[in-house]
């Protein structure tokens, strides 16, 4: 069973491809299902977040997890994905997923939220049923790498967001954020970050506006701020100097007319617009209006970087940890290859024990309870410390054990399903296994 | 003890230059203290070695005047507001005017130390009003070049931002609220000056010879920026215009005026 990673990120495609990918969160479910339903695949997890839109499953086989992986990306897309897209397999996805979790390749190095979105995504997986035993051991290790170069390193030392970077960029065009108004659209985890940065930074008139009232008031009352309604958009524009968007709208809540008519209203007074979102919610051509200053979010990479820069030493000792986890996974990974013929062992072992136990008893006459459990516990145990060197052997071998492992089906006269070879056993092995 | 004040001085405004300089290549506090140390240091034995001249019975450098009142507002201003840019022109600006007035005087047949216009210094009544004018007018000139070089930054910074470009110098700039509130303070301060050199000399012209204006190349050089900067703050006030527009504005009347100074400066040498 080969793992694959395939996707594209801000390092590889610009906001206009990215944007294109965006899977709405309560579609994830069904796609990943229809995924598996259609291809060989037999695990898959699917992360779509502003910077990177990315498919990890469990193949057969490199070539066919490769092509189910594009297949499935380049349908959400009407454009060429292939210049955009990375591959990663084996040991590689697994180093990519531990350095995506710990924040080591995002655009803001140390990022938190990337941690949360990655969660999110398992679940998704998860509850859509699409996760297995490989995906959910290699997520879980995922996630305790990241809180390990949370907790080991200084990388996340200071709380560094895209949102932070916003509100950071806002004091090159305001000297002070206090007497300023911002308007946040949309409610979600990045808006109520940036409400928290705004008012931290000074801002006391902050103007929540969101599709659903109630998460726009949830907002709004943790920053002692106003709650809005979509529809109240031109009014909040003419007051703004600082707009951040971050709404999950697959089309521009913010237009082009509408900045230019505020621009108007507000006689030359300076706006800052953030556009957080992905697909954007602010129409590009809005930045051509003097005195407006449009950001999406590739436009706050060079900011990113130089953050990058100042983190350059943690990331190193975190990047150290993430090798030798991955390491150790791919250890752990390359086991998987004997442990059907482990489980084949043993069952064949028990199933011998298991009659030869049944026969003596029955040779033996009458016999109490407790001697038929003394008798049982004998035989099993001599199955176990039979068991414990030729396993402990095999699981040490890894993937290098292959050869051995076939040599004691043939010996063992052993039927694993499959050739030690593909892996393929493997996981329903391994549910077996972990479920004994 | 002259020509000691004004070495003291041009080092001075050359140690502020290069602390400002080091400012903006690496910001920190220390550096931006140091240069305005630098500089308030420099505009003493600036003031010393005017007082020096004038008691001495020679009249004040134009230049050397100008230098010293640039000095003296951006000093001003950076009490006031969070400069980070506009010390490198002031100071460089200063120690500039400073050099190029010492090496006219010295050209003149002086010590190098000496005055440009011989009446605003002399100690008669209408004497002591010339030098009051040319204050008030070099002050209006000096406020109206900070404004420009304020307006200046602020388009740099402000196309950097537009652009989305990241780079060093504009990023450790003033921010754009900052720069456009100083060139407004600026070109209000420069207008009211102004306003009184031109007051002042037209009384000092009726004094002498009877008639309040008489369109010389000394009356049209304060003028010509008078008139910008009247309209400059009459848009600003009746259209509300603010930031890249009246920065557009402040820099191109500020050429246009340049071009008076020059030929102001010829017919006064």
């Amino acid at each position: 069973m080969e793992i694959v990673l395939a996707g594209l990120s801000y390092k590889t495609a610009p906001i206009e491809v990215r944007e294109q990918l965006a899977v709405p969160v309560d579609a994830v479910a069904a796609r990943l299902q229809k995924l598996l339903a259609q291809s060989p695949a037999a695990e898959a997890v699917f992360v779509s977040t502003c910077n990177r839109v990315e498919l990890c499953l469990c193949a057969p086989d490199l070539e066919t997890g490769t092509r189910a992986a594009h297949d499935f990306l380049q349908r959400a897309a009407p454009a060429h994905l292939g210049p955009f897209l990375y591959t990663h397999a084996g040991s590689q996805a697994v180093s990519h997923l531990f350095r995506v979790t710990s924040s080591l390749d995002s655009m803001v190095l140390g990022e938190p939220q990337i941690l949360g979105q990655m969660k999110d995504a398992f679940a998704a997986a998860s509850g859509a049923g699409t996760t297995g035993p490989i995906l959910e051991k290699m997520y879980q290790r995922a996630f305790q790498v990241a809180k390990r170069v949370r907790t080991e390193t200084g990388i996340a030392r200071e709380s560094v967001s895209m949102a932070s970077i916003a509100v950071d960029l806002a004091r090159a065009i305001f000297e002070q954020l206090a007497g300023k108004t911002a308007v946040l659209l949309g409610a979600g985890d990045m808006a109520e970050l940036a409400a928290r940065h705004l008012a931290a930074a000074g801002v006391k008139d902050l103007r929540v506006a969101n599709r659903s009232p109630e998460r726009a008031k949830r907002v709004a009352d943790d920053v002692d701020g106003t709650a809005h309604s979509l529809d109240e958009l031109p009014a909040l524009l003419d007051a703004a100097d600082i707009v951040i968007s971050s709404t999950a709208s697959p089309t521009f809540v913010v237009h082009e007319a509408e900045v230019r008519r505020a621009h108007k209203a507000r006689k030359g007074r300076p706006m800052f617009i953030v556009d957080l979102a992905v697909p954007r919610d602010v129409d590009p051509k809005a930045g051509e209006v003097p005195d407006v200053y449009l950001y999406d979010v590739d436009s706050l990479t060079a900011i990113a970087d130089k953050n990058r820069e100042s983190r350059a030493r943690e990331a190193a000792r975190a990047e150290e940890i993430v090798a030798a986890e991955s390491a150790s996974f791919g250890e752990w990974l390359r086991g998987l290859t004997v442990v059907p013929t482990i489980v084949a062992l043993r069952d064949r072992l028990t199933a011998i024990a298991a009659v030869e136990t049944e026969r003596a008893l029955g040779a033996l006459g009458a016999t109490s309870d407790a001697q038929r459990e003394v008798v049982k516990r004998l035989s099993e145990s001599i199955v176990n410390k039979i068991l414990h060197a030729p396993t402990t052997y095999l699981r040490r071998q890894g993937g290098d054990g292959t050869e051995l492992a076939a040599t004691v089906q043939r010996l063992f006269d052993l039927n694993v399903g499959a050739s030690p070879e593909s892996g393929e056993a493997a996981p329903k092995a391994l549910s077996a296994e972990s479920k004994k | 003890m002259n020509v000691l004040f004004l070495q003291l001085a041009l080092f001075g405004y050359l140690g502020a230059l290069l602390f400002f300089l080091a400012d903006i290549a690496a910001p920190k506090d220390v550096f931006r203290r140091a240069g305005t140390r630098f500089l308030a240091g420099s505009l003493a034995a600036h003031a010393l070695q005017i007082a020096l001249t004038w008691i001495s019975g020679s009249p004040p450098p134009a230049l050397s005047m100008l230098a010293f009142l640039l000095a003296a507002g951006y000093l001003v201003l950076q009490r006031r507001y969070a400069l980070r840019g506009p010390g490198i022109v002031a100071s460089s600006s200063a120690a500039l005017l400073y050099f190029a007035s010492f090496l006219l005087d010295r050209g003149a047949g002086g010590d190098g130390v000496g005055g440009l216009f011989a009446s605003a210094g002399s100690s008669s009544s209408a004497g002591v009003w010339r030098s009051v004018h040319l204050v008030f007018v070099l002050s209006g000139m000096a406020s109206f070049f900070l404004a420009f070089v304020s307006a200046v930054l602020y388009l740099v910074k402000e196309r950097a931002l537009k652009k989305r470009l990241a780079s060093a110098l504009s990023q450790r700039l003033s921010s754009l609220e900052t720069l456009d509130a100083v060139t407004s303070a600026c070109m209000l301060a420069g207008l009211a000056l102004l306003t009184f050199g031109i007051a002042s000399g037209m009384l000092l012209n009726h004094a002498a010879h009877e008639m309040i204006w008489r369109w010389s190349v000394h009356e049209i050089t304060a003028l010509a920026p008078w008139t910008v900067l009247l309209v400059l703050f009459l848009v600003r006030v009746s259209a509300g215009w603010r930031g890249r527009r009246t920065a557009v504005l402040n820099v191109c009347g500020f050429t246009v005026t340049i071009a008076f100074l020059a030929i102001g400066l010829v017919g006064w040498a």
